[in-house]
């Protein structure tokens, strides 16, 4: 399988104050590497505010990096001019977290799924046929055509959302937490109809989620982000080797009463992407911190195979355990 | 009991959004109630605190009963007086409970002063107590802090401090976590637990993450279009889920151990308030539906044990 995106370097700092008040640097993304195969499906986990999003954006080139490239099927986007980068978007799509605010309150759905062609300036076939072929694909009614976005359910919406993003016969569709204003048996539709539209489009998914599980079971390689950086690249079914991932993972409750998590307390808060520590960002919450960690920032140094953990201590790859009703 | 719901039904202008809810809380016991959006379970939450005439809605039917007395009926100057004392509420987003222009310490010393009838000082010196004992660092200086000034983890345990000012005796903690990243909700849920185990509080717990539920709950309701479809100790729920709902529900949940492309979801839309089946309300998208479930609406019959299920299909089996 070839590389569809390479991502290289890629870091963003947005910056604040100035005139008045000192000028603060604010770290959103720092210096990420990946690659992405064609059709692979690559999760992006972390918790708020370590840049999962900001990260998306970037890679579609939405915002500009600050240092870094992204190069997709070959090409540096850096290198394309205005045209040709309008072009290319055609290529990659963003699906959105919050379907009630992606479309248009004011456009029918016909509208909405229309708005790709005429943005790109791409004139459909029939547009009727295209309407209806693209309600198909996602499992909606024909009929939900003529309908308003206030009519629709969150997991209508978020189906319509999905079409939209396909509309252009896309190779890459970024997924920025698409189900997370979702119930759970509407996640598990638009889960499994993500699963169907990836087999029959020959997809490449770049997902991002705070929820471990799910990407656990969707994706096939994940990246962990812990303020702006990787902290490690492992294969889904791969056991942790950052503390990060593993507190991470010891904080996602199964749903099996008998596999009760003890509950590792992780100290410390989160420090601010403003003022970043020189050594890993995440030695002052660490179990295993020692002074090398204060000091000096780990990079990412090979685990096994496809895994990768920036750590100067990494936990030995042992079989996952699980303490039994220790919480009762 | 510290808390028996019988029979209630709850109702808006025509509509009886939640109905038949039969279920009950013991003092030192977690109960969660699951469910969907759109299930009833804050609605129910909101019948308990004696909430539900700001909303416009009223109990149509049913009891309430709080440590054997019957809320429902009860007088509002009664009602005021357990509220936020004997029993209390968290709400999903801790903004909503704070005043943002009110600093953090006064704002918990509020209930142990109204319920309690403490001083300003002892009040003062409570809540300082009720924030260590949540693992609030700093709590003397966190005390002069406003709502803005913490995170969202951190703002949520000042909730848990002023709902437990008034010593409650009742908690009702309606989705506490999900506004929270995934560690600060297993510290939350951590908190919670042990407050149940250490103080005797009974818990209800609303959540729709069956995580959640496995992780912290002893009993749990599960709900649907405003019903209780089943009623089971943990273990037993997720272990043999007697009603096709539950069953199906626990299918959707994503785990790390499942095949790819096996995640089964339940087809069609929780119907609305306006447009409910006849019959069970989970016909229309059940798997195992007969010919009597389009008609004939199954009553949750709770055994001794404590346990029900609301399916024809599920009590002839």
């Amino acid at each position: 399988m070839s590389d569809l995106l390479t991502v290289n370097g890629l870091s963003r700092r947005f910056s604040d104050g100035g005139l008045f008040r000192k000028r603060k640097v604010f770290h959103a993304v720092s210096d990420v590497s990946f690659t992405l195969k064609r059709g692979q499906i690559l999760g992006v986990v972390g918790e708020s505010g370590c840049g999962k999003s900001t990260l998306a954006r970037l890679v579609l080139r939405l915002i500009n990096p600050s240092a870094g490239q992204v190069q997709f099927d070959g090409v540096d986007m850096a290198s394309l001019s205005r045209t040709d980068m309008r072009r290319l978007r055609q290529r990659m799509q963003l699906v959105f977290q919050d379907p009630y605010s992606a479309i248009d309150p004011r456009y029918s759905i016909r509208d909405a799924l229309l708005e790709p062609y005429r943005v790109q300036g791409v004139k459909p076939k029939s547009t009727d046929d295209t309407v209806s072929s693209l309600l198909d694909m996602v499992g909606l009614n024909g009929s939900l055509a003529a309908s308003y976005p206030h009519q629709l359910s969150g997991g209508q919406k978020q189906r319509v959302g999905i079409a939209r993003a396909l509309a252009l016969n896309p190779s890459l569709v970024v997924l920025d937490e698409p189900t997370a204003s979702l119930d759970v048996s509407v996640q598990a539709q638009i889960v499994s109809l993500l699963e169907r539209l990836r087999q029959e489009l020959g997809l490449t998914y770049l997902f991002i989620s705070h929820d471990l599980g799910l990407v656990r079971y969707f994706c096939d390689q994940i990246l962990v982000m812990y303020l702006g950086r990787i902290v490690e690249v492992l294969p889904s079914d791969a056991a942790p080797a950052h503390p990060y991932t593993r507190a991470l993972l010891d904080s996602t409750f199964e749903p099996d009463p008998k596999r009760r998590r003890s509950i590792t307390r992780l100290g410390g808060e989160i420090p601010s992407g403003y003022d970043l520590p020189p050594g890993c960002a995440f030695a002052n919450r660490c179990p295993r911190v020692t002074d090398l960690c204060r000091r000096v920032l780990p990079t990412l140094t090979t685990q096994g195979s496809g895994h990768q953990a920036a750590c100067h201590h990494p936990l030995a790859a042992v079989p996952e355990v699980v303490e039994q009703r220790s919480v009762a | 009991m510290l808390l028996d719901l019988e029979m209630l039904r709850i109702r808006f202008g025509a509509f009886s959004p939640v109905d038949q809810v039969t279920l009950s809380v013991d003092r030192g016991e977690i109960l969660g109630i699951v469910g969907e959006s759109g299930s009833g379970k804050s609605l129910t939450a909101t019948a308990i605190m004696g909430l539900l005439p700001r909303i416009g809605g009223q109990i149509a039917a049913g009891n309430i009963r709080f440590d054997g007395t019957d809320l429902v009926g009860m007088p509002e100057r009664q009602l005021r007086r357990l509220r936020g004392g004997r029993i209390a509420l968290i709400t999903q987003n801790p903004m909503t409970s704070l005043d943002s222009m009110m600093r953090i310490g006064p704002q918990i010393d509020q209930a142990a002063r109204l319920h309690l009838g403490l001083s300003r000082s002892a009040a003062r010196a409570r809540s300082l107590e009720l924030m260590a004992d949540l693992r609030i660092p700093d709590p003397a200086s966190v005390y002069d802090l406003f709502p803005h000034q913490l995170s969202g983890g951190m703002k949520q345990r000042i909730v848990i401090a002023m709902a437990l000012a008034g010593d409650p005796e009742l908690l009702i903690a309606d989705e506490p976590t999900t506004a929270l990243d995934v560690t600060v909700q297993a510290q939350i849920v951590q908190i919670l637990v042990d407050l149940v185990r250490q103080r005797g509080l009974g818990l209800i717990l609303i959540t729709h993450d069956m995580g959640v539920v496995a992780q912290a709950c002893d009993r749990v309701a599960v709900m649907y279009c405003g019903r209780v479809v089943e009623l089971a100790q943990v273990d037993a729920l997720f272990e043999h889920p007697r009603h096709p709902y539950t069953q199906a529900l626990i299918r959707c949940i994503p785990r790390h151990d499942m095949a790819k492309g096996t995640m089964s979801a339940i087809p069609g839309v929780v119907p609305s308030a306006a447009a409910q089946p006849p019959g069970c309300r989970f016909n229309p998208r059940c798997a195992l539906v007969a010919d009597r479930c389009r008609v004939e609406t199954p009553e949750l019959r709770v055994g001794t044990s404590g346990n029900g299920v609301a399916c024809h299909v599920a009590e002839a089996a």
